[in-house]
């Protein structure tokens, strides 16, 4: 599967033809070189152009209007990779030939109307819609402790991140919160249609010629070209000696979060022994972390590892009784140890390959995983589908065992539970 | 074996019984890379009390359905199943459910072999008292887990409070001092009973060859040498109609407080519909009344009544329950809401005729999907013990006629209520 890539004036339109599927799917991706202080007004942002329009005014007119065009779904989201923030606008819609030829120019035109036409007055959003939303984001950022393990590994990242962007989570913050207002962001979202660099993707059985003119005549950015800014977070020294912070909390299970910081890898194993590694370690159902710590030890229900290329970091998570913490970090700790002394079976490397050229297979079952395929793919900077099932397979033991030699621990989390089993 | 046109949206599917008495379904993609194979038993946590064809009578401890569901992945020999398939990069899984346990594999290689293995891992119990005591860390944990979320816990509390015998009330995966007791002797009776080919169900989608698969479960050994079909007495419950509790609070560790609005309705007065049609037609009034395009909506998003609302509708053996759950810091005004507008509604064409567009619509996204279209149809296969391949059809034959008559004979004063409140000393 390829795109065609077009040249817009403002930035670049990716065309994927398929004829696999019954829908179309569009997004809108903006991205530009995150700010702290830009998270919560993005996030507003996003939430008041997916609330309210000049032509339909309530969240029930636009609903209304979705269901006309046979269920469309439009949504919004936002989301840091590396250095940058990166805005979503994502429309999927049934291909025409199921509905009304139309369809095409309409669904497209509703995205017109989300991105270009706010409701807005006098230079400001609406008061009263923006209070909503306001209070909504609140609530969303108030309740972020609920969630007991996305929390910890929050308070982790932070801990380890200094001011690096990981250390900044995707939420937002209530001191920002606090000061935005309906104008402030009305002044903000004229900034950020015109600052972030554009690209839009189209997938489905599409008409080159017709989806390129809609575009050109909806999707009209006008943006004002500045300087670009590297994706990658890049290299950066662990601790000497590893910080453990330790919080106490009323939860019945104690959550683990381990950061670990990558040291300098050439750009073969950057690429493909860093994926064969975590596979191996806790990557899936088959990792080492489940058969050492859950199957063997039974001191989990899960405990899984995820490798973030743009930030250069490791994260490995669990749930468990605290009385166990010890217990766990040594083996983790262990485990990882034993990695790089090259501890890794060929049967583990050749499962992880395996594993890693099926993920790339089942891309192209799914519409939204092709898309996401070639949206990733251009922002990292990746090698194509094709190369990486052929790569993959160059990748040996020592390269994975350079993979765990650089990995290193940096931070250790845990939020303290009550752990009442009552056993 | 039948072959039947999917909704006519040109995606066959193919039913089978076999001598066994295991039910096949299989839906071959001819676009696709993937397969992906649900293979399921009629037991779950519901079946605490039964009794086998030699008129052996058990009771076993809560929690077992889904503890069985954990050991089954022991083998003998030792060989972990999610190595095995892990060898051609193919994902498993299982989950348990108050009426049925299923396993899954999915992934792009080697699908017969891992066919043939999930057969055979299935139809080899392993338990030993080791094996079965060291389970019990892990599933402690996962119990430790879901009493954290206070999405679970209303769940549970909800159940509670609408249930007077019904097993229904307790938790799929027990509480701790339940699983404790389980032993092996009380998985291998569950086994015994309940892991038959003919209670079991068996649907495949994706990249599969018709021919050969047929050709593979019938050739397979212990699929073929299972005794012909098997008796199983499942304790029978008296429910009584009305709900146990109309109100419970709780307190846990959250911020903003939750709340879940539960209608216990009972299936007797609606013998005249088919189950599926009851459901759907119970559907249109929650969508109607509580979704994206309701004046409910309109107004708490207005008012700012709610952060996070939900709908859903459950079956429970002859009971219905439509349930609400939300996020609200004026949850006391959002319930007054809630019941408002059950109390005086009425629905009219133009709503159904619009809900109808929306339901056909995703029927046919769903097809894109080899997933969706095998969940789904294994959600038939437990709930109506019927695939549904006409759904399309059934979706433009509702008519606001049915519904009103439905409506009519709707009683929905069987309200509960449960209320998560942060804990004074709280995060």
């Amino acid at each position: 599967m390829k795109e065609k890539i077009i040249d817009l004036k403002y930035g670049k339109l990716h065309l994927i033809k398929t004829d696999k599927f019954r829908t179309f799917n569009i997004k809108v991706i903006l991205k530009d070189e995150l700010k702290k202080e830009d998270i919560t007004k993005r996030n507003l942002l996003t939430d008041y152009l997916t609330l309210t329009t000049k032509k339909y005014k309530t969240r029930r007119e636009l609903a209304l209007r979705t269901e006309e065009l046979y269920s469309l779904f439009l949504g919004a989201s936002n989301n840091r990779v590396g250095n940058y923030l990166i805005t979503r606008f994502n429309l999927s819609f049934l291909d025409p030939k199921y509905t009304e030829d139309n369809m095409l120019e309409e669904s497209i035109g509703l995205l017109h109307e989300i991105i270009f036409n706010p409701n807005c007055k006098n230079n400001s959003f609406q008061e009263d819609l923006f209070k909503i939303i306001k209070k909504d984001l609140k609530t969303e950022i108030e309740t972020l402790k609920e969630n007991s393990q996305m929390y910890t590994n929050i308070k982790m990242l932070e801990n380890m991140g200094g001011n690096k962007p990981y250390s900044y989570h995707g939420f937002g913050y209530l001191e920002d919160l606090e000061n935005i207002t309906p104008s402030s962001l009305y002044q903000y979202y004229k900034e950020f249609i015109t600052k972030c660099d554009v690209d839009i993707y189209v997938c489905g059985d599409l008409d080159e010629e017709r989806v390129t003119n809609i575009v050109k005549d909806k999707l009209n950015f006008k943006t004002i070209k500045k300087e670009k800014c590297c994706l990658y977070v890049g290299v950066d020294k662990a601790r000497k000696r590893h910080q453990e912070i330790v919080e106490e909390s009323n939860f019945s299970q104690s959550k683990l979060a381990i950061g670990c910081k990558l040291g300098e890898l050439s750009e073969f194993r950057f690429k493909y022994a860093i994926n064969i590694y975590n596979m191996i370690l806790g990557g899936g159902f088959n990792s080492k972390f489940m058969q050492e710590i859950r199957e063997k030890d039974s001191l989990a229900y899960y405990i899984s590892s995820y490798v973030n290329k743009a930030d250069n970091i490791m994260l490995i998570q669990s749930g468990i009784s605290h009385k166990n913490y010890k217990k766990v970090v040594s083996s983790v700790k262990d485990i990882m140890k034993r990695m790089a002394k090259g501890e890794i079976s060929d049967d583990e490397i050749k499962s992880a390959k395996v594993e890693y050229i099926s993920i790339l297979d089942e891309i192209y079952d799914n519409m939204e995983n092709i898309l996401e395929g070639f949206i990733v793919k251009n922002l990292m900077n990746l090698d194509d589908f094709e190369t990486r099932r052929k790569m993959v397979n160059e990748v040996s033991k020592e390269d994975v065992i350079e993979v765990a030699k650089k990995m290193t621990i940096d931070t250790i989390y845990l939020l303290k539970g009550e752990d009442d089993g009552k056993d | 074996m039948e072959k039947i046109n999917l909704d006519n949206l040109g995606q066959d599917i193919y039913e089978f019984k076999m001598k066994n008495g295991l039910e096949v379904c299989l839906i071959p993609f001819k676009d696709k890379k993937n397969y992906y194979a649900i293979l399921g038993t009629r037991y779950g946590s519901n079946d605490v009390e039964f009794e086998d064809m030699d008129g052996n009578k058990y009771k076993t401890p809560f929690g077992t359905a889904h503890f069985l569901e954990h050991k089954i992945f022991a083998q003998e020999d030792g060989e972990d199943p999610f190595a095995f398939f892990a060898k051609s990069g193919v994902n498993t899984n299982a989950s348990t459910t108050f009426d049925n346990t299923r396993y899954y594999i999915w992934g792009v290689n080697d699908f017969k072999e891992n066919l043939n293995y999930l057969l055979d891992f299935l139809l080899t119990p392993y338990f030993t008292s080791e094996n079965v005591e060291k389970e019990k860390g892990i599933i402690k944990e996962e119990i430790l887990m879901y009493e954290d979320n206070p999405e679970w816990a209303l769940d549970d509390t909800m159940r509670k409070n609408l249930f007077y015998e019904l097993p229904v009330k307790e938790k799929i995966a027990g509480d701790v001092p339940d699983i404790m007791q389980i032993t092996k002797e009380d998985l291998y009776n569950a086994y015994n009973t309940f892991y038959h080919p003919s209670k079991m169900y068996l649907v495949i989608g994706g990249n599969i060859d018709i021919k050969e698969t047929e050709k593979l479960l019938k050739k397979h050994e212990k699929l073929n040498h299972c005794p012909k079909e098997i008796e199983v007495k499942r304790k029978e419950y008296d429910e009584k109609d009305d709900v146990v509790l109309e109100y419970k609070e709780l307190h846990m560790n959250i911020k903003v407080p939750k709340i879940r609005f539960s209608i216990k309705i009972t299936k007797d007065k609606f013998k005249e519909f088919p189950d599926v049609k009851l459901n759907m037609y119970l559907g249109v009034i929650m969508s109607t009344l509580f979704g994206p395009t309701s004046l409910f909506k309109e107004k708490v998003t207005n008012e700012s009544l709610t952060s996070g609302f939900y709908l859903e509708k459950n079956n429970f053996f002859n009971y219905l329950t439509l349930d609400i759950t939300a996020e609200s810091d004026k949850a006391d005004i959002l319930v007054e809401e809630i019941k408002k507008t059950y109390d005086n509604f009425k629905i009219t064409k133009d709503d159904l005729e619009r809900l109808k567009k929306v339901w056909i619509a995703s029927e046919i996204r769903m097809i894109d999907s080899v997933e969706m279209t095998v969940d789904n149809i294994y959600s038939d296969l437990i709930m109506y013990n019927h695939v549904y391949t006409n759904r399309t059809e059934m979706i433009k034959s509702l008519n606001i006629k049915e519904l009103n008559k439905i409506i009519k004979k709707l009683d929905l004063s069987n309200q509960s209520l449960v209320m998560i409140l942060p804990k004074e000393k709280n995060m």
